[in-house]
């Protein structure tokens, strides 16, 4: 069972002090910033938004959206009571993007970002996360297990192993209209890593639905089991970024 | 002149057999599990030839509008064992990976979308599939 945030749902909950700590930070560039993250809006035509309806409707029939090809494991996801959505949600991009590579499921672990902390239980700026990543890449479950956000707790062959997973092209959304590009970047098949500074909270978004008329997305989220949750309204733009994972290195290897 | 025929349908048998076996045109006897006549077959007629991998290349940055076509045939090649890299796609490291770089330098840099497959005979081939819709894709590889 999914949950829904709107604009009258009373976030106190979800943003209780101590339930989730504040995983997601402001961004420290400006959009087209980073390297690897060219400006979306400049390389892509947003698609019409006459077009938007019928094509979540024939992309929800035909199975397209990333989040209809792909499934996140929602308790190795699960960040418990850690600050590091900023990390598994960008994992889940990773693991996302390699399923519509065609590439087999591998679980990837955010954890394996802590060094971005000082491997300490804090938020992050996804920006900065998705560089990180970017240059070193994200180990999996075989070397670094969930929760674990120490070095000593993981096995050494974490650094060598994580090369194989580096997500290697980004586009940077914002350019133009934040959610009309999200929106386009959905209804192409990939998924966006965002932020929301209204949750302080990073998630992986994949999936639209039509709801009463609106558009909402979906995200798989990382607060554990039952907790993937459809956003309405103004809680569906993303504001404090919105990136989207266009490849990711071929695993040559991976340690059984 | 009986004798005679039989003969020659014997030179013919067995130099089929030979030049199969011998893997010019056909399928290696070491690459194909089936039965010695399955093999002579294969030699035959290419077209029996599966695919052992298939990827679509293609850019990923490609600023061209997609059509519904195109993002259907991306999401769903993977369901089809089809894989789908960008042109640029790199192995542990970041460096070119040795798995990627036939089928990237086979498909080119240029008129992306390709098809590139390698097929059980050891051929690669390749195809431009601009354009296409999943039907093209399944006809392509084989599949029904």
């Amino acid at each position: 069972m999914s949950l829904r945030i709107d604009d009258n749902t009373d976030i106190s909950g979800v943003n209780a002090p101590g339930a989730f700590p504040a995983g997601a930070l402001p961004r420290q560039t400006d959009i087209g910033g980073i390297a690897c993250a060219p400006v979306f809006a400049e390389h892509v035509p947003i698609i019409p938004e006459s077009e938007w309806k019928p094509r979540i409707a024939d992309m929800t029939a035909k199975g397209l959206f990333i989040g209809q090809r792909w499934k996140s494991d929602v308790k190795a996801d699960y960040q418990n009571g850690l600050g590091f959505c900023w990390a598994k949600s960008l994992a889940q991009a990773v693991m996302a993007n390699r399923a519509a590579m065609g590439q087999p499921f591998v679980q990837l672990m955010g954890e394996g970002l802590a060094e971005c902390v000082n491997y300490r239980n804090r938020g992050y700026y996804l920006d900065r996360a998705l560089e990180y990543a970017a240059k070193n890449g994200i180990p999996t479950i075989a070397t670094v297990p969930p929760l674990k956000i120490s070095k000593s707790q993981w096995k050494p062959e974490y650094a060598d192993e994580r090369q194989n997973f580096i997500p290697l092209e980004w586009w940077d959304l914002g350019g133009t209209d934040v959610w009309a590009e999200t929106i386009t970047a959905l209804l192409t098949g990939f998924g966006c890593y965002v932020g929301y500074d209204w949750w302080h909270h990073a998630v992986f978004l994949d999936m639209l639905r039509v709801n009463n008329g609106k558009i909402e997305v979906h995200t798989p989220n990382s607060h554990g089991p039952g907790n993937d949750v459809w956003l309405a309204g103004s809680r569906a733009i993303p504001s404090m970024g919105s990136f989207v994972l266009r490849s990711t290195t071929l695993a040559d290897r991976t340690i059984a | 002149m009986a004798t005679i025929g039989k003969y020659l349908l014997w030179i013919a048998a067995v130099g089929m057999i030979v030049v199969g076996g011998l893997g010019v045109g056909g399928v290696p006897v070491s690459e194909y599990a089936g039965q010695a006549t399955d093999w002579v077959w294969a030699w035959v007629q290419p077209s029996v030839s599966k695919p052992t991998v298939a990827v679509i290349v293609y850019e990923s940055n490609n600023p061209a509008p997609l059509p519904q076509n195109m993002v259907e045939l991306y999401a769903l090649a993977p369901s089809l064992g089809v894989s789908l890299w960008d042109k640029d796609i790199e192995g542990k490291g970041k460096k070119p990976s040795a798995q990627a770089k036939p089928f990237i330098d086979a498909a080119g840099k240029d008129g992306l979308p390709k098809l590139v497959v390698k097929w059980s005979n050891g051929k690669l081939t390749v195809k431009s599939c601009n354009g296409w819709t999943v039907d093209d894709l399944k006809k392509a590889i084989g599949k029904p």
